[in-house]
Order: C-alpha cells, then sequence, then structure tokens
C-alpha cells in the first residue's frame, strides 16, 4: 500500500551520487522499473527504509540509451540493469556482472522497447 | 506428547494408508468446487455476453445456427460467464471435464433446436 | 591454489521446483564463485498487458506463480483499487486476509517438504505433504480451486463463504495445527536436520539489507521488515508481530518459515472471529488512469507492483518484481565458501520461485 511515498526527479549523471547518499543513509534498494514515455523510457529507482518508500525518476531518451550503473552503491542491482538491458535495449555504463542481453532467453531484442505511450506494443 | 521421527513413523505404519485407493475411493467433492461448465441451452438467447466476457475466448456463440460452444481445454474455469449472464444459463459442475485424446473433442456444442440435446455432442472446430 | 572447474548446476535438478542455472565456478569441493542464468519460463507476460483488458490481467496475474497465486491477484486488484480510489468492503478485505495467509500456510508446508527432500529425509517430505492436502481442502472448499482460487477481483472478491463453511474451516484449522507442531517439532530438533543446515548458508544481517534480501531470508537474519505491516487489506485492523530469527543461516529460515505457519494459522482464525457481515465486493466501473507503486508480502517475501495506466482499457506498464528476483544477489553472495553437496539445500533456502521471477 502506499503510505508514504515519495518521487524525486534527477538526471542520469546524478544517478551514482544519489544512490550512495541513499546507501549511506540506511535505505534498502526495492526495485527498479521503467515506463514508456514519448520518444524515451522513464526509469524509476525505488528505495525503501523502515516501511517508507522513496523513489528517483529519470528519463532516458530513445536517442541516446545509455544509463550509469548504481552498482557502486547497490551491488545488487546487476540483476535490475541486466534486465532493463534485456527488455528495453538500453546501455548501462560500467556494469560489473554484464549478461550483454542475454540474462532472459528470449526470442526476439528488447520487447519492451517499443512500446508507445498509448499503449500499444510495437 | 511429541513423537519425534521415529514414533510418527511408527505410527503411521500401524494406522490406515492417508492416501485414497483411487479409483475405488473418490473423493466427494465440495460444493464450490470448479471443475467444468456446462450450458442450458433451452434458455439462451444468443446476446453473446459471455463471448464478450471470456477473458481466454473459449465460447463461441453462433446466433444464425442457434449454437454455443466452449472449447473446455481453453476453459479456465473463471465463471466469469456464470456470473454475466442474465438468464442464468451457465453453470459450473463440480465434476471435471474428462481427459480427451484429440484436441477437437474438447470443444463441447450445445444447439438449440426444436428438440434441444441437453448433454451436449463433440462440435466442430 | 588448485585448478578451477565450472560445474553447471540445473537447470534440471530434483530439488529446484522451478529451471534455473547457476555456474558454479570450484576449487577442488569447495565454490569459490556463482553465475546466475535465468530466462527457461520466460513468458512475456508484462507485454501480454499492453494486449489484455485490465479486468481480465487479474486471471492473467493470479497464473504467474502456481504457489502464491493468490497474492499476486490481490497485489494486483489493490494496485488497480489505489488507482481507481476504490473503497473495497470490509468483509471483502477479511476474506482476502484469509485465503493470502491459507496460501502463505500451504506455501511454507510445501517449502517444508522440498527442504526436507533436499536433504533427503524424505518421510518428513512426504509428511509434511500429508498436512498440506489437508490445507488444500480447505482452501478448495472455501474457493473452489486448490491452488488457483479465482476468486480476487478489482473492488472485492468473487464469492463469499457462507458461516457453516467457516465454522468447518476452523474445526479442520485445529487439526492442521496439531499436525503442522508435530512437524516443526522434527525439523527443529532432529539431530540429523540440524547438521546439515546449521551453520550452513549463512548471510550476515548487514549483507541482508545492503544486498536487498527480502521475506524469510531477510528475517532470519535478523532484519525487522515485514510489508504487511503497510497494512494494506485488513493487517491493519489484526494483532500480530513479524517472525525475526539471529541465526543467519538456514536453520533460521527453517525456523520463521516454521513460526510463520502458526502465525498464519492465528492470522486466519482472527480474520474469520472478527468478520463482519455485509457485502464483498463494489461495482467498478470506466478506466484506470495514474500510478501507483503497491507492495505486498508473499510467502517469499516482498512483492511489488508498479503499474501505470493511462485511461484507456489496457495498461501502459504493468511491472511485478517478484521476492526472488530480489534475493538472487544474495545467494550469488551465499554460495563463496560452501561445499558441493550443500548447494541444493543453499538454493532452495530463499525459497526460489523462478516463474515469479522471470514472469
Amino acid at each position: 500500500m502506499s503510505d508514504e511515498q515519495s518521487i524525486e526527479l534527477v538526471e542520469r549523471n546524478q544517478l551514482p551520487g544519489k544512490t550512495a547518499e541513499l546507501k549511506a543513509g540506511g535505505w534498502r534498494i526495492v526495485q527498479i522499473s521503467s515506463v514508456p514515455v514519448a520518444d524515451g523510457q522513464e526509469i524509476t529507482y525505488s528505495f525503501d527504509k523502515e516501511y517508507r518508500l522513496k523513489s528517483l525518476r529519470t528519463t532516458v531518451p530513445d536517442a541516446d540509451p545509455v544509463l550509469p550503473t548504481i552498482t557502486g552503491a547497490y551491488f545488487a542491482a546487476f540483476t535490475y540493469e541486466n534486465e532493463l538491458q534485456d527488455l528495453l535495449g538500453l546501455k548501462v555504463q560500467g556494469l560489473p556482472l554484464d549478461f550483454k542481453g542475454n540474462f532472459y532467453r528470449k526470442a526476439m531484442n528488447a520487447p519492451l522497447a517499443s512500446a508507445k505511450p498509448d499503449g500499444k506494443a510495437g | 506428547m511429541k513423537l519425534g521421527m521415529p514414533g510418527m513413523v511408527l505410527r503411521s505404519a500401524a494406522t490406515r494408508p492417508a492416501t485414497r485407493r483411487f479409483p475405488a475411493e473418490i473423493r466427494p467433492a465440495f460444493a464450490a468446487t470448479r471443475g467444468r461448465i456446462t450450458m442450458d441451452i433451452s434458455k439462451c438467447n444468443f446476446c453473446t455476453l459471455c463471448q464478450l466476457r471470456c477473458p481466454t475466448g473459449a465460447i463461441l456463440v453462433n446466433k444464425q445456427e442457434k449454437t454455443w460452444q466452449i472449447d473446455r481445454m481453453r476453459c479456465i474455469l473463471c465463471a466469469a460467464c456464470v456470473a454475466v449472464c442474465t438468464r442464468k444459463c451457465p453453470t459450473m459442475e463440480t465434476g471435471y471435464a474428462p481427459p480427451v485424446s484429440e484436441r477437437r473433442e474438447s470443444l463441447v456444442r450445445f444447439t438449440q433446436a426444436a428438440a434441444p440435446n441437453p448433454a451436449g455432442e463433440p462440435g466442430r472446430a | 591454489m588448485g585448478t578451477r572447474t565450472v560445474i553447471p548446476f540445473g537447470p534440471q535438478h530434483p530439488v529446484l521446483p522451478e529451471p534455473v542455472h547457476l555456474d558454479l565456478v570450484m576449487e577442488d569441493e569447495r565454490i569459490v564463485d556463482a553465475i546466475p542464468s535465468l530466462g527457461y519460463v520466460h513468458r512475456g507476460l508484462e507485454k501480454l498487458a499492453a494486449k489484455k483488458d485490465f479486468n481480465d490481467m487479474v486471471f492473467v496475474s493470479e497464473r504467474i506463480c502456481g504457489i502464491c497465486s493468490f497474492i499476486h491477484s490481490l497485489a494486483y486488484s489493490t494496485a488497480i483499487e489505489t488507482i481507481m480510489k476504490v473503497e473495497v468492503p470490509e468483509r471483502a478485505q477479511y476474506l482476502r486476509v484469509m485465503w493470502a495467509e491459507m496460501s502463505r500456510v500451504h506455501s511454507h508446508l510445501l517449502w517444508l517438504g522440498l527442504a526436507a527432500d533436499a536433504l533427503g529425509y524424505e518421510s518428513l517430505f512426504m509428511h509434511s505433504w500429508r498436512v498440506r492436502e489437508k490445507v488444500l481442502d480447505v482452501i478448495e472448499e472455501t474457493s473452489g480451486g486448490r491452488v488457483i482460487f479465482g476468486t480476487c477481483k478489482i473492488g472485492g472478491v468473487r464469492r463469499d463463504v457462507e458461516p457453516a463453511v467457516l465454522e468447518k474451516t476452523l474445526k479442520e484449522l485445529e487439526t492442521i495445527e496439531f499436525e503442522c507442531s508435530e512437524i516443526v517439532h522434527v525439523f527443529a530438533g532432529d539431530p540429523s536436520v540440524h547438521r546439515r543446515v546449521a551453520g550452513v548458508g549463512v548471510l550476515s544481517k548487514d549483507d541482508a539489507y545492503a544486498l536487498g534480501a527480502v521475506g524469510p531470508t531477510l528475517r532470519a537474519s535478523g532484519v525487522n521488515w515485514d510489508a504487511r505491516k503497510l497494512g494494506y487489506a485488513a493487517y491493519g485492523k489484526l494483532e500480530w508481530e513479524p517472525v525475526v530469527e539471529t541465526g543467519c543461516d538456514i536453520l533460521a529460515r527453517v525456523l520463521v518459515r516454521a513460526k510463520e505457519i502458526f502465525q498464519s494459522i492465528k492470522l486466519i482464525r482472527q480474520a474469520i472471529q472478527k468478520m463482519p457481515a455485509g457485502p464483498v465486493e463494489v461495482r467498478v466501473t470506466g478506466n484506470p488512469s495514474g500510478e501507483t507503486i503497491t507492495r505486498v508480502e508473499q510467502p517469499r517475501g516482498e512483492l511489488v507492483y508498479h503499474i501505470q495506466a493511462n485511461g484507456t482499457k489496457n495498461l501502459a506498464r504493468f511491472r511485478v518484481r517478484t521476492p526472488t528476483f530480489a534475493n538472487i544477489p544474495p545467494l550469488v553472495k551465499m554460495l563463496p565458501g560452501c561445499e558441493l553437496a550443500d548447494v541444493p539445500i543453499i538454493v532452495l533456502s530463499i525459497d526460489p520461485c523462478i516463474s515469479c521471477t522471470e514472469r
């Protein structure tokens, strides 16, 4: 349930710094997910501490699908970032355990990448 | 007194097995068990609400030929058709659909005619 | 420095309920590193949300997993109800709690059986599953299906349960509770079980928190965190406390799950006794528009549903983060340093539900 939730918009290059702050503050990583928006993807990083949920949100344009990794602060994020690479076709820079798009065995490349904002998948 | 594992094993050896001797003993189904969908075709007015509500597309209604067909292998026993029908034609029975050896035998068709067939018959795909 | 070999574990392995692959890098008999590889049951359910009506997605979400099915549909319905601001009637909330806790009892009994089987203790496995059959009978009597309940929907539940059936459920629960106590007595006290699980698969408290572990894996390492404390459904109105152990090894995880069975039985009793009379659903019309992140507690841990809807009957984004997905990094941390014979029970100790992980 959404008891206490907050969303903060950040730039892509601020992510490693912000996540290091959260790690020092005792926040636990919950999930990383994506939502398709007009010509890009909106990536949401959610963290939890004592039942409060805080999310960082950043936009990745389709023209430049690159993200810095947050595994410096949260090593466990490597599973989520590999999934982003697989399903959306993004490239995450600096990933220590990089499956290069083969984390899931799937029939097509980047199945969720071309989903347009009106909900119809490409 | 709590029995340890040796005690439990000895008790199982001395008492009746926990398993049923199927098919000699059949467990009676509960009243709420969802087994298979069957149809009272005489009340149907072919409004196709059930076909629209079915999440898997298992129901096929043909108003011209006055037939109602269900693919029992596609049916997920959600009972949405039972809930949405205004005349309460489909019902959920507690017995499960029997296994079939060919895919088309899972299609069961009910035809509303002058002499309706209440048991259903294997249908065409 | 010995020579290193790579041994594949899975996808077919007798202890695994679902296929997962691990490449184990070994030096003599000890594991040095483990590299996971998923994807054997990836069904692309997140993409299916773009094609199906959002009302029908309740049925799809229930079928993401066979063991924790009801709680998936509960999370989905709660998420859509949060977006559409629907107030679910009280009786429906209590019924949902009752079914969710029955799902938890069944899942933990299944896991105890699999853990016993992984240790080679087949009679204990059969006894756990014998008691689980009684739980499945109770579930079938109240909801109609043994594993897929089909009772949750947006706006409430789809069927009510008569008082006579609830009375019978309470009586059955007494038998189930007694038989579970016998089985748990063996798990907690038997010396052969102890030799295999005590001190194995250690995950320290800091590691568990930093790597994002959830569920019994987190609570067995001493962290008091249970998503049911967020108060969804009727959990805010019932009295209970999360079960926490400090052992940090597999024995602690066994004890957490065993104690949670008894806690769930007490919760079911409370829910049945406190259940008010009244309607069990509200009618919901229209399409959802908005976004939510909903968290519920599955038997395996914290389940996160991130749903975004844009006013049409298809959802824009349906994202499920399952607890086993979050428990994979702790698994990769637990494996180095252990022996090859301990790998099956360590992999099983996080309660892997791979079909959830890879929807």
